[in-house]
C-alpha cells in the first residue's frame, strides 16, 4: 500500500471513530434537559406543632419498615448557656414528650420537619452506578425498587439523611417520594394532607391556586445546606441557624 | 505474523464472550431502559414511573368524607378543627373499606388529644396547649370526675 | 445483633451503618492485587532485575486475589442476582459504575498477561501429561502447540506491552474506588482529593508487604532459600512508597484540623471517641511509625541478612494492619458520625451473617487456596533456574 493511501484510511478511520464516539457520547454530554422542577414543597418551622402526624401517616401510607423514616421531626432545644439539644423520638412518629428540664432552661425551641428535598441537581441521582434512582420529567427523585441492586452508595450520597436501605427487608434504596402515587392522582402527599398546622405544603410552582404559590412569592425563604450545590426544592420558612 | 496463531485464537475466545455478553444483555434489559431528559438525572427503565404511579392510595383526604357525613363534615368545617382533617384523628379512609363504622378510629381519649394539645415549649406561643388533663380542669374550675376526657366540655369537632 | 450505641443526634436513617466490612475488605483485596501487579510491572516493565524471583508469583497472586475482588461486594448488596445491572445499564456519572468493566478489563488483562508468561510451561505438559489432565492443558494452551524462538519473542513483546497497560489499569482499578470515596461532597470525613492517591499508595504498600511475608512462608515450606536481594529490594520499594502514602495521610487529617470546618468537631470527637484504637493507635501510631523508622535501617543500614529479613517481616505485617485498619477508619469512620454533625453511632461487624468476620475470613482465604491450586497445575515457583529461558 502506498503512503497516500495509508494516510488517507488512517486519516479517515480516526475521523469515523471520532466521531462515532461523539455521536454516542452525545446524550451524556449533551445533558439536554426536559428536567424541570413543576412542584415545590414548603415547610413552615414557625407553624410546626411537633404532634408527629405527618411521620406516622406517611409510615401508614407507604409501608415503610420499622426504624426507617421517609419523613421525621427534629426538635430542636437551645439552652440558655448556648448548648442546643436535638431529639427525633422514633422519627416523631408518636409525637413529643416534655423535655424533663424544660421550663427555665430552654431559652428558644422549635420544630423542623425534615424529608427528601427532590434535589433539582441531586447527587444521589449522579451516583447511582445502574440508573435505578432517577428525577421524572416532573421534578420528583424517585427508585425504580425492581433494578436498585441494593449498593447503598446513594444512601451514602444524600447529605440529609433522606435515604435508607433495608438489608433485612426489601434489600433496595427507599426514600421519601413526595407521594407520586397520590400527587398523580391529584391528591396532596399523605403528609402534607394530615398536617393540621399548615407547617407542610406542597403545589405547582406556576399554578395561583396553590398553596405554595403565594408564600413562594412573598416570604423569606431558606434550603437545607446550600453549599452542597444540590438545589433542594423544599423551602424553609423560618429555618434556624442552628438546623443542619 | 506466522506465530501469532495462539494469539489469534485467545482474540477469537474473547469477541465469542463479548457477542455473548450483548446477546445476553439484549434479553435481559427492559426496553423502555433509556434516556428520558438528561443523561446524568434522566437515566432510567421507563416503566418505572407508571408502575409508581398506580400504586393505590390509602388516606382519602377530608373531601371524600363528606358525602355520607354531611352534617358532621359541616360543623367540621366551621369550626376550630376546620384545619384538621377527618383521617388526623379518626385513621385513614380505607378503614371503612368493609362498610363497618367500628373499624374507624374515634380516639376520644386524653392521650388522643394531648398529642397535639400537650405544652411543649417548642410549640408556636399561640397553639392551645395544657399542662396536663387534671390542672386544667382544676383551672376551669370543675372537679375530675371518673372516666373523664376532653370530650366532657369540648366537642371534637366544633372544640371552641 | 449488636446494640448500637449512639451519642447526641443522628437524622434517624442514619443510626445503621450501610457500608460494613465488606466495604471495608473490598478495596483492601483490590489493594492488593494493584500492589501485587506493580511489584510484577517492576520487573517486566521497570527491568528491576533483581525481583525477577518473585515476578511470576505476583502475577498468581494479583490474579487469585483479583478473582476473590468483587465477592465481598456481592455479600453486600441487598440484590446481588441484580449484580449484573452494573455492566447492563451503567449509569458513568457514577464513580461505581465503573466497576463493571475496570474490573472485566483487568481480569482479563491479567489473565493474558500469566497465560503468555505460564505458556511454555503449559505446552510442555499439554505434550507429556496423560489423561484428563491432557485434556485441561490442551483448553488452556487453546489447541496451539508452537513455542519455537519466533513464537517465544511474540509471546514477549506481548508481556510488555500488557504490563505496560496494566501499570494505569491497577491505577485506575484502585484509583476508582478512593474517587468513589473522595468524590463524595456530602461526606466531609471522605471528600478529598487526596482519596484516590492515599488508597493508591496504601494499596501499593500492602501489595508489597503481602509478597514479602507470602514469599517467605512458601520459601520456608518449600525448605529452599530466600533470594535476599530480591527481598532488600522489595523493602527499600515498600519503604519508599511508604513514606509518600504516610505522608498524604497525614496530610489530610493535618488539614482538617488546622481548616477547622464547622465539621472538624464531629470528626474529632468521631476520631477521640470511636477510633481511637484503629486510628490513633493502629494507623496512625505502632502500625506506620515502627514501619517507618525500622524499614528505614533495614534498606540503608549494612546489617545481617537474618536479622534484615526478619525486621522486614515484621514490618511488613504491621504494615499490612496498618492498611487494613486505614481501610476500616476510612469507611466505617466516614459512616460514624452523622451528618446532622451534632451525633455518633456506633458499629460492631457480627460474627455469622451474611457481612459478618466469618464470612471476611473465608472470602480473604480463598485466594490462598486458589494459588495453592494452580501451583499444582503449573508451578509457580522456577525450581529449575538454569534451564527455561523465562520472559
Amino acid at each position: 500500500m502506498n503512503q497516500d493511501r495509508r494516510t488517507f484510511l488512517k486519516k479517515s478511520s480516526l475521523t469515523l471513530a471520532g466521531s462515532g464516539l461523539y455521536i454516542a457520547l452525545f446524550p451524556m454530554i449533551s445533558g439536554a434537559s426536559a428536567k424541570q422542577q413543576l412542584y415545590a414543597y414548603i415547610v413552615d418551622t414557625e407553624k410546626c406543632i411537633g404532634c408527629g402526624k405527618c411521620a406516622a401517616a406517611c409510615k401508614k401510607e407507604n409501608k415503610v419498615p420499622d426504624g426507617y423514616y421517609r419523613t421525621w421531626v427534629e426538635r430542636y432545644s437551645i439552652m440558655k448557656d448556648g448548648e442546643v439539644i436535638v431529639d427525633s423520638p422514633k422519627g416523631a412518629v408518636d409525637g413529643f414528650k416534655p423535655v424533663k428540664m424544660e421550663k427555665g432552661k430552654i431559652e428558644k425551641s422549635f420544630f423542623v420537619p425534615k424529608l427528601c428535598n427532590h434535589c433539582a441537581s441531586p447527587n444521589c441521582v449522579q451516583v447511582c452506578p445502574v440508573g435505578a434512582t432517577y428525577v421524572t420529567k416532573e421534578g420528583f427523585v424517585l427508585v425504580d425498587e425492581k433494578h436498585c441492586v441494593g449498593c447503598s452508595y446513594c444512601v451514602q450520597a444524600c447529605p440529609y439523611g433522606a435515604r435508607y436501605v433495608d438489608h433485612f427487608g426489601s434489600g433496595v434504596a427507599d426514600k421519601c417520594t413526595w407521594c407520586y402515587h397520590r400527587v398523580t392522582k391529584g391528591l396532596q402527599p399523605a403528609c402534607v394532607n394530615i398536617c393540621p398546622s399548615d407547617a407542610r405544603l406542597f403545589g405547582r410552582i406556576d399554578d395561583p391556586k396553590s398553596s405554595v404559590h403565594s408564600i413562594l412569592k412573598e416570604k423569606r425563604l431558606q434550603i437545607l445546606k446550600p453549599e452542597t450545590g444540590n438545589n433542594p426544592m423544599v423551602f424553609y420558612v423560618g429555618l434556624d441557624k442552628e438546623v443542619r | 505474523m506466522k506465530h501469532c496463531n495462539h494469539i489469534i485464537r485467545f482474540i477469537v475466545v474473547f469477541i465469542f464472550i463479548g457477542i455473548g455478553f450483548f446477546a445476553v444483555r439484549s434479553y435481559l434489559v427492559p426496553d423502555s431502559f433509556g434516556i428520558y431528559g438528561s443523561y446524568s438525572y434522566g437515566f432510567h427503565r421507563g416503566d418505572s414511573d407508571a408502575e409508581q404511579a398506580s400504586i393505590p392510595a390509602l388516606y382519602q383526604e377530608s373531601e371524600s368524607c363528606k358525602e355520607c357525613h354531611e352534617a358532621v363534615y359541616r360543623t367540621w368545617s366551621n369550626g376550630g378543627h376546620a384545619g384538621v382533617t377527618c383521617e388526623a384523628c379518626h385513621g385513614p379512609w380505607q378503614a371503612h373499606n368493609e362498610n363497618t363504622l367500628d373499624t374507624v378510629v374515634k380516639d376520644t381519649s386524653v392521650e388522643g388529644c394531648m398529642v397535639c394539645h400537650v405544652t411543649l415549649q417548642a410549640r408556636p406561643a399561640g397553639f392551645p396547649q395544657i399542662d396536663d388533663f387534671a390542672s386544667h380542669v382544676k383551672e376551669q374550675g370543675e372537679e375530675v370526675q371518673q372516666d373523664m376526657d376532653c370530650t366532657f366540655c369540648h366537642e371534637p369537632h366544633e372544640p371552641k | 445483633m449488636h446494640e448500637i450505641v449512639t451519642t447526641g443526634f443522628l437524622f434517624p436513617n442514619e443510626v445503621h451503618v450501610h457500608w460494613s466490612l465488606m466495604i471495608v475488605l473490598y478495596p483492601y483485596i483490590t489493594g492488593l492485587v494493584a500492589g501485587a501487579f506493580i511489584v510484577s510491572s517492576l520487573y517486566h516493565v521497570f527491568g528491576k532485575n533483581e525481583l525477577k524471583p518473585i515476578a511470576r508469583f505476583s502475577l498468581v497472586g494479583a490474579f487469585a486475589f483479583l478473582l476473590f475482588a468483587c465477592t465481598p461486594l456481592l455479600f453486600h448488596l441487598g440484590h446481588p442476582e441484580r449484580a449484573f445491572n452494573i455492566m447492563f445499564t451503567p449509569k458513568f456519572t457514577s464513580a461505581m459504575s465503573g466497576f463493571g468493566y475496570i474490573y472485566s478489563f483487568y481480569l482479563i488483562l491479567v489473565f493474558m498477561e500469566i497465560w503468555f508468561v505460564f505458556r511454555p510451561e503449559i505446552v510442555k505438559r499439554a505434550q507429556e501429561s496423560t489423561g484428563i489432565l491432557k485434556v485441561v492443558y490442551w483448553v488452556l494452551a487453546l489447541g496451539s502447540l508452537d513455542v519455537s524462538e519466533e513464537a517465544l519473542k511474540v509471546d514477549h513483546k506481548f508481556i510488555a506491552v500488557l504490563a505496560a497497560i496494566g501499570i494505569p489499569s491497577a491505577c485506575v482499578l484502585h484509583g476508582y474506588v478512593g474517587f468513589l470515596f473522595g468524590s463524595l461532597k456530602s461526606n466531609p470525613w471522605w471528600s478529598t482529593p487526596l482519596m484516590p492517591v492515599i488508597f493508591l499508595l496504601s494499596a501499593i504498600v500492602s501489595g508489597i508487604a503481602i509478597l514479602i511475608i507470602c514469599y517467605w512462608i512458601i520459601m520456608k515450606f518449600k525448605k529452599q532459600p530466600v533470594d535476599n536481594d530480591c527481598l532488600h529490594s522489595m523493602y527499600k520499594f515498600l519503604w519508599g512508597f511508604f513514606i509518600i502514602d504516610l505522608t498524604l495521610e497525614s496530610l489530610e487529617v493535618l488539614t482538617l484540623l488546622y481548616e477547622a470546618h464547622e465539621e472538624w468537631h464531629i470528626i474529632s470527637r468521631m476520631l477521640t471517641e470511636k477510633l481511637w484504637f484503629s486510628y490513633g493507635f493502629l494507623q496512625m501510631g505502632v502500625c506506620s511509625i515502627v514501619p517507618l523508622v525500622v524499614l528505614g535501617f533495614v534498606a540503608l543500614k549494612k546489617m545481617d541478612v537474618k536479622l534484615r529479613n526478619n525486621l522486614g517481616l515484621i514490618c511488613s505485617a504491621l504494615i499490612l494492619i496498618q492498611v487494613l485498619a486505614m481501610r476500616w477508619n476510612v469507611v466505617i469512620g466516614g459512616q460514624l458520625f452523622s451528618k446532622s454533625l451534632r451525633g455518633l453511632t456506633s458499629y460492631v461487624p457480627t460474627v455469622l451473617g451474611r457481612e459478618g468476620l466469618l464470612v471476611a475470613l473465608v472470602l480473604f482465604a480463598m485466594p490462598f487456596l486458589v494459588m495453592y491450586v494452580f501451583n499444582l497445575l503449573l508451578p509457580i515457583f522456577d525450581d529449575k533456574p538454569a534451564e527455561q529461558e523465562q520472559s
